[in-house]
């Protein structure tokens, strides 16, 4: 299976919104692939497109604002971006699945949890309520609700939010999915409650060998979690590689802004009562509805050139697995590591 | 002679009533902070971690006066605040300002920024007419906003920059005492930087005393002097940063730092030593309110309630297993 083909290939997206502000540039040309079986995370700041690449899979962008204007999104062959909407229906739910940050909305209020896990497996496996109720107690076993014979008959609200997510985590799966999308899954729990629901979502990848694609602004939830990591900027990929590649040798200025920027916890770096100052990255990301020529970065990089404020910098390899969009990349690694 | 600490907060307890029926018969109480004591003093950072529902935020708030503690005492530089009325309240509120989470929600969108942080100095009469604007733009330029900002409306500004205009608010009428509650949440981590950055050096430049209340460890790490750890209304544990996070001594304390992810791929991810949730505050449980999730909980731990009690100078732990002397024990290998 080596050679085969990769379970999702994306190839220079763009997804457009259109506001009364013009244009922005939501996703500007991102190319990735996922391997069958492959965690791969996606990081960023808030608008640097991470969410609006997994909607544009599922094509759960709203068609009176926003728009893929290019690019393909070839999932096991087929090009998602030309598939009609009942056949995107059938794979959604289905063949890819997707989590969401928020347990609390993404939840149907008035119908118990047994049916919304059940309403899937009837409409995507072709099974009777009977048995789509069978499976529901299945997957909440599989989540760790304990109970869960009685629990399938509970209504959203009287579940905590940990529970909720597991919820979201057996509907999801509830359909034996090839790749599932989890934007910011433990983003709104509680660190105690996140640590239980990663561990689970490690667990149970391994159980069903599902791809993976984990979108975070966390470098923790990364690090524990994925692969291979992608880091996107306004709407760019910048860098990319194996996730241990990555954190041992970062090469993109933003990357290195990011992991210097979070106060470390395992590193016992202060004096007693000392306080050093955090890395800053100067500057606020910028507006996406103005086309940029150059590198997005270019004005917050301490790095930068007239090259980078003018020219767009490729993505070009940098050994081992890993590739990053960076003119001055050369001087960057010469500076030395964080 | 000893100056009194900038914040006492003495066995403070609020209690929530649960309302039923017509006539709001009261069935129940959510405790949300059960007998909670610490001091905050002159330029020291205090901060108050635990998750959601453990009474940080309401702490915070009592404090600040916005809610009515149930009992105990709330001491400003030494004076006895709990049961002033609004009017005797008003020069001391000056005295403590706030910072919320929420910068977009927290300030005024038909003020102009300049009108925000001028008004509370014209509210308490500490400058006015043209020295107002002098202020304002002074106050501008040391959070880091442009002076020209002064005139633009709070949608104009990025969230970083109103989370500026927010403290620059907070400053505006000398405080004492900054309340906190988890300013940069809501932030992006390169913004956050910048922001914790800010608030470490205005506190060292006006030797300001801070609340700080996060579920954010590695925030907590950086930012405090001391730390207390709340869990289902109470203090669980209180000490420096780094005995914290060295020598934590209560099991609470050690699940939350083992269960923070760690940037560090190479690292080997620790087992998740915490099942379940939180309890309900409206019904916490008996003895230690930790034992249902306690990995080392005792007999003993069912039906007692253990103390906040010192361990070590400046180190008050609130664990039976502690107060039995059960230690040198499993807790902590080389505690």
């Amino acid at each position: 299976m080596a050679d085969a083909a990769p379970l999702l290939e994306v190839t220079d997206l763009a997804c457009h919104f259109m506001t009364l502000d013009g244009v922005v540039r939501a996703v500007d040309g991102v190319s990735f692939r996922i391997e069958r079986g492959e965690t791969l995370g996606i990081v960023g700041e808030s608008g640097c497109g991470k969410s609006v690449t997994a909607l544009s899979i599922l094509r759960l962008i709203a068609k009176d604002t926003g728009r893929i204007v290019a690019g393909s999104i070839v999932f096991d062959g087929q090009d998602l971006t030309r598939l009609s909407d009942d056949r995107i229906r059938e794979l959604r739910g289905h063949r890819i699945a997707m989590i969401f940050q928020e347990p609390m909305t993404s939840l149907n209020p008035v119908l118990t949890i047994g049916v919304q896990i059940a309403e899937n497996v009837v409409q995507h496996m072709k099974l009777g309520w009977k048995a789509a109720m069978d499976r529901a107690v299945e997957m909440l076993r599989l989540v760790r609700v304990p109970d869960a014979e009685r629990r399938i008959h509970d209504y959203p609200h009287q579940l905590s939010g940990g529970m909720r997510q597991r919820v979201m985590i057996a509907i999801a799966l509830s359909c034996d999915p090839e790749l599932l999308i989890a934007d910011e899954p433990t983003t709104a729990l509680d660190v105690t409650i996140q640590a239980q629901i990663l561990e689970l979502m490690i667990e149970l990848k391994e159980k069903t060998g599902a791809a993976i694609m984990m979108i975070t602004h966390d470098l923790g939830v990364v690090a524990e979690t994925t692969q291979r990591v992608m880091v996107m900027y306004a709407g760019r990929k910048v860098e990319e590689a194996s996730v241990t590649e990555l954190f041992a040798r970062p090469l993109h200025p933003y990357t290195r802004g990011l992991m210097r920027a979070r106060p470390r916890l395992d590193v016992d770096a202060e004096e007693a009562g000392r306080r050093p100052r955090l890395q800053e990255i100067s500057g606020i990301v910028p507006a996406l509805n103005r086309a940029i020529p150059g590198c997005a970065f270019a004005p917050r990089c301490g790095f930068a050139t007239e090259q980078c404020r003018g020219q767009r910098p490729p993505l070009v390899a940098a050994g081992s697995g890993h590739a990053v969009a960076c003119w001055e990349v050369d001087r960057v690694e010469r500076s030395g590591l964080a | 002679m000893t100056t009194p600490p900038t914040l006492e907060v003495d066995r403070l307890v609020k209690h929530f009533p649960i309302r039923k029926g017509v006539f709001g018969r009261q069935v129940g109480a959510v405790m949300a902070v059960d007998g909670v004591s610490f001091t905050v003093a002159r330029g020291e950072t205090l901060g108050l971690v635990g998750e959601s529902g453990c009474g940080k935020t309401t702490v915070g708030r009592a404090v600040l006066k916005l809610v009515e503690p149930t009992s105990g005492r709330i001491r400003i530089g030494g004076e006895d605040v709990t049961k002033l009325s609004p009017a005797k309240m008003w020069p001391h509120r000056r005295r403590i300002q706030t910072i919320f989470q929420d910068p977009y929600s927290s300030l005024n969108p038909r003020m102009s920024a300049g009108s925000i942080v001028g008004e509370p100095m014209e509210n308490f009469s500490l400058a006015s007419g043209r020295e107002v604007q002098e202020r304002v733009a002074r106050l501008f330029q040391r959070v880091g906003l442009r002076a020209e900002a002064m005139r633009k409306f709070p949608h104009e500004f990025s969230g970083g920059q109103r989370q500026r205009l927010g403290i620059a608010r907070a400053l505006a009428v000398e405080p004492e005492l900054i309340i906190a509650d988890e300013p940069v949440s809501a932030l992006d981590v390169s913004v956050q930087a910048q922001v914790l950055n800010l608030l470490i050096d205005l506190q060292d430049e006006y030797r300001l005393a801070f609340l700080f209340i996060s579920h954010d460890l590695a925030v907590m790490r950086h930012i405090s002097h001391r730390i207390a750890v709340m869990y289902l209304g109470r203090i669980v544990e209180i000490t420096d940063k780094r005995t914290l996070f060295t020598n934590p001594l209560h099991p609470y304390t050690e699940a939350l730092l083992a269960a923070a992810p760690i940037p560090d791929p190479t690292r080997k991810r620790r087992k998740v030593i915490l099942q379940g949730d939180v309890p309900s505050p409206a019904n916490p449980p008996p003895g230690c309110r930790f034992h249902t999730r306690c990995p080392h909980a005792i007999a003993m731990c069912r039906t007692d309630d253990p103390p906040l009690l010192e361990v070590a100078p400046g180190h008050h732990v609130a664990c039976l297993r502690r107060e039995i002397g059960a230690a040198p024990d499993p807790l902590t290998p080389g505690a």
